[in-house]
């Protein structure tokens, strides 16, 4: 796989020529709005596509089926010019997306990326944390697992973790409270460094460290690129090959969408590769304006 | 090995999950041992509690690797009637076998191959624990003698030999991982039928060893909550059709026993089918002796402070008949105790009067009282040094409208000249009211107050959760680390209170982790901490400690999606509902009372103790639970009004959470 990647301040210094198809995500804030119209307007066609992960169907330009089945519904992609708007899709949606690529042999595809000018912070006055970010308005009663990317948590099977984290420190906190069948002497936790904004990265330190302390972790801390995808391929990369033997590896995507667009890419070329993942509903709003805009070209995904 | 490492791996490691598999060196015997009835009963044990209240920690004990611990040197004969395999599911992957386009039958024979997978893999394991284990009537060269050659019935493939058949069982449980991961595109294992395979299993060890010949095997399921419908019906199934040589147990947090069906048409039913033990029920009866006897032991074994503590007594269950001697009990609390020295009312009244900040509150809070009363008397009518606790208590008496100056000056005579008096006769006035008003004049300086030290308020302030338990002794002793590497023993009240202030923030933060409505039970509980802290702030004191509720019928109705929360909060134990008033109809609120866990209590300032209810509205919990941060504001503006606050003062900071220890 080769990932070309280039960050620009506005849409129109992209320079994108027309796509044949655009895959898109709901609208919630400045940035997905503006993203979407923007795919939109490049795409001969946009297909809106959403992951409903308590019945593991995807919802594509108003047809249900199985997410299983996203490979066989996207035949039309073959020698077409494709692009996924990371900012409004879920990361499911955008591994399930890679994976079909993947064994459609579609391997040049492009992925879009907008940063927020400020992130959402919560409005309950002086009572709460300076740090808290409004992001998620609610989680599903259990993490539930991926269709391709399946992965039985257990103390018997030894097992490598790889947490990205970003400000909700309660995802990690919650995933190591209900799984504490994960290792936390064989997790390493991703921190995204450098940060979209310089100062950033310390609201993400700040409120992990806890934690990171509490539940003992010390796997080893990395530092990977916020923005960089590729960045976060070569990391798990480099885990990967120092892998014990029969250990399993399996990654926890809860920290920035660029870096869950690298897990998404590794993963989906990696079947033996676990997804450990909580379906946020994403709060409205949660971000507004625009920063900037992020093109990564994918070549010779297999 | 710094101290403070040293006591991290002792007191910090207090989740059964961060000591391992084998809890045996670290497990005390629990009071309510013999109330589980091991020995004699066959019956399916359903083991009932909250976070950290020893659940796991007890399923751990009771499994294989810590009954037949390396560590035991003596292993009793009959241990081979209980042998318990742990099982705790992993529920992302459990939740991924459903739906999917295969038809639930199919799923449920998948479940019910899963379940044989990973208890033939967990049973085969124990004999390994009993062969390397001081149990003498079966040897590690036992299980090569074994010949599974029967079971091939089930699966031609099945290799005969035991470390054979452990490695093919693992590769199994593997390949069904995977199909699980990709049903559509994978061809589906041979199912096992469950049950079945692993009593035949069990039939082919008895008959070809004879030590095994009375064996019987607890499944111990963990976390039964988070399994999906079905798979609670078949795990019921399991569950009813329980007799020696298998018998299934299963643990769960509060409010979470769903559904008592099975895949057949007869539901579970209590006492026929199973016996409940409520571990937080059982544990109330005798928290503190059996939290010191938890504290002792774990400093013992990190050779930390050297308590009289006589190991081998916690760890053997006939040692609870000593233990359960009331002066054994004194003795060990009184062991807790000297390293956290309780603080009573009059030495809390002490500190507040030689402290110099605190006591000109106490000054400008009489003089204050006094104008608002235009009375001509002077604030050292009021204040005397010899009378802590009268001088404290006097400013909220002065705002009362039924107390008048004078009246209260000329109580306040009589005591100091040794006859019958309003301060400490029957009226009370020093005991009804010191607590709030000492929380009322620390609250303002953000300083922790040395109510919440103590090895009985620790006690309390954890209410049966032995992790909370530990971890405020853990920030305390930490605290107590001297320069020279040793422990400042005992550790000071305001060491303490510190302590209990920064483990209070700390499980403050973890809210958001509970389950799916971690981030709105965070938000609630901030609102509903903030309010009692409000209601601490009344100038006269009248009600004093308020820190639980209950509900009155308002105009608005709590929805059922209310009701799911509220409950929610009680399965997490964020709120305890209190024992005498149970809910027992859903229609009736107004019956519940509902407690704020204590453990909060050292952030937001406010009493542990269960003293005044705080009656609020059915439109008032509906503000805390879902109102807009305008609707709360307003509800504090109101309540700040009605109960006369005085608001000059702010106890909680914009960085209370970095002040806290965070």
């Amino acid at each position: 796989m080769n990932l070309q990647m280039r960050e620009v301040e506005s849409s129109s210094e992209l320079n994108l020529a027309t796509y044949d198809y655009g895959f898109i995500g709901k609208a919630i804030d400045d940035r997905t709005t503006a993203a979407t119209a923007f795919i939109s307007s490049v795409s001969k066609e946009a297909l809106q596509i959403e992951y409903n992960a308590d019945d593991f169907e995807i919802l594509m330009n108003g047809e249900t089926f199985d997410a299983e089945d996203l490979s066989n519904k996207l035949q039309f992609c073959e020698g077409k010019s494709v692009i996924i708007e990371s900012t409004s899709i879920g990361f499911v949606e955008i591994y399930l997306l890679c994976k079909a690529f993947k064994e459609r042999g579609i391997e040049n595809f492009c992925i879009l990326y907008v940063e927020p000018s400020t992130y959402k912070n919560m409005g309950r006055s002086k009572l709460l944390h300076r740090r808290d970010f409004e992001l998620t308005a609610e989680f599903p009663p259990n993490y539930i697992g991926i269709p391709g990317a399946s992965i039985l948590l257990s103390d018997r099977q030894p097992q490598r973790g790889v947490f990205f984290l970003g400000y909700e420190q309660q995802r990690l906190d919650r995933a190591l409270e209900d799984y504490p069948m994960i290792k936390p002497g064989r997790c390493n936790v991703v921190f995204g460094v450098p940060a979209f904004k310089p100062g950033w990265e310390m609201d993400a330190f700040a409120n992990n460290i806890r934690v990171i302390r509490d539940k003992n972790i010390r796997g080893g801390i990395s530092f990977c690129g916020a923005e960089n995808p590729k960045a976060t391929v070569s990391l798990l990369q480099e885990i990967q090959q120092s892998l014990q033997t029969g250990e399993k590896l399996f990654i926890a995507p809860i920290g920035t969408k660029p870096n869950g667009v690298g897990v998404a890419l590794f993963a989906a070329l990696n079947s033996d590769t676990g997804l450990l993942y909580d379906h946020p509903v994403k709060g409205k709003n949660r971000s507004s304006k625009v920063s900037k805009w992020h093109l990564y070209q994918v070549q010779e995904y297999k | 090995m710094t101290l403070r490492n040293a006591l991290q791996d002792s007191l910090a490691k207090n989740r059964a999950e961060e000591i391992g598999n084998d809890v045996w060196e670290h497990f005390v015997i629990p009071t309510f041992y013999d109330k589980l009835d091991l020995e004699t009963a066959k019956k399916p044990r359903i083991i009932i509690g909250g976070r950290g209240c020893g659940k796991t920690m007890l399923l751990r004990y009771l499994s294989h690797e810590s009954a037949f611990s390396q560590k035991r040197q003596d292993i009793p004969t009959n241990v081979l009637t209980h042998i318990g395999l742990y099982w705790r599911a992993d529920t992302q992957f459990c939740n991924l076998m459903t739906k999917r386009s295969l038809p639930d039958d199919e799923w449920e024979t998948a479940f019910n191959h899963f379940s044989a997978l990973t208890i033939t893999i967990e049973l085969l394991r124990s004999l390994k624990s009993i062969a390397v284990s001081a149990f003498s009537e079966f040897a590690e060269s036992d299980l090569a003698l074994f010949d599974f050659k029967k079971l091939q019935a089930f699966d031609t493939n099945l290799p005969p030999t035991y470390n054979d058949l452990v490695d093919y069982f693992e590769s199994m449980l593997w390949k069904f991982v995977s199909w699980v991961g990709d049903v559509k595109k994978k061809p589906a294992p041979d199912f096992l039928p469950g049950r079945q395979f692993v009593l035949a299993l069990i039939s082919v060890l008895k008959k070809q060893c004879p030590a095994l010949n009375d064996a019987i095997f607890y499944v111990y399921f963990d976390e039964y909550e988070n399994l999906t419908l079905y798979q609670k019906r078949i795990i019921n199934t399991w569950l009813k059709h329980s007799k020696a040589p298998l018998i299934f147990n299963i643990a769960m947090k509060r409010n979470s026993f769903d559904t008592k069906e099975t895949t057949g048409a007869e539901s579970l039913s209590d006492i026929h089918d199973y016996r409940q033990h409520d571990l937080e029920e059982y544990l109330a009866d005798d928290f503190p002796s059996f939290a010191a006897e938890i504290l002792l032991l774990e400093l013992s074994m990190g050779k930390l402070i050297d308590q009289k503590v006589d190991v081998n007594l916690l760890r053997n269950p006939s040692g609870l008949s000593e233990r359960l001697k009331p002066e054994y009990r004194e003795k060990v609390k009184g062991e807790a105790q000297k390293i956290f020295p309780d603080v009573s009312q009059s030495e809390l009244a002490r500190y507040v009067i030689t402290d110099k900040s605190l006591s000109e509150k106490v000054k400008e809070n009489i003089g204050k009282a006094l104008k608002f009363n235009r009375s001509t008397l002077k604030v050292e009518d009021f204040y005397d040094t010899n009378y802590p606790e009268a001088s404290i208590v006097v400013s909220a008496l002065l705002y009362r409208k039924k107390n008048k100056p004078d009246e209260i000056k000329a109580q306040l005579d009589l005591l100091k000249s040794g006859k019958a008096n309003n301060f400490n006769g029957t009226t009370a006035w020093i005991h009804n009211n010191i607590i709030g008003c000492i929380l009322q004049l620390y609250a303002p300086y953000s300083r922790a107050c040395p109510f919440f030290a103590g090895f009985n308020t620790f006690c309390k302030l954890s209410r049966g959760n032995i992790r909370h338990f530990l971890e405020l002794c853990h920030n305390s002793l930490t605290k107590a680390i001297t320069i020279d590497e040793s422990f400042d023993i005992p550790v000071s009240p305001q060491k303490q209170a510190e302590a209990a202030k920064q483990a209070s923030t700390a499980f403050l933060g973890e809210i958001k982790s509970f389950g799916r409505y971690g981030e709105k039970l965070y938000g609630f509980v901030f609102r509903l901490g903030s309010l009692f802290d409000l209601a601490h702030r009344r100038l006269t004191q009248s009600e004093t400690e308020q820190s639980h509720f209950s509900i009155r019928t308002g105009d608005a109705l709590l929805t059922e999606q209310d009701n799911t929360f509220l409950n929610e909060a009680v399965k997490y134990s964020v709120l305890f509902v209190d024992e005498d008033t149970k809910k027992k109809n859903a229609a009736l609120m107004e019956a519940e009372e509902y407690l704020l866990n204590p453990i909060y209590a050292p952030y937001f300032h406010i009493s542990y103790r269960k003293k005044r209810k705080l009656e609020l509205s059915t439109n008032d919990v509906i503000c805390l639970l879902r109102g807009t941060m305008d609707d709360f504001t307003n509800l504090m503006r109101r309540y700040e009004k009605e109960w006369r606050v005085d608001n000059e003062e702010q106890p909680l900071t914009l960085f209370s959470f970095i002040e806290g220890g965070n």
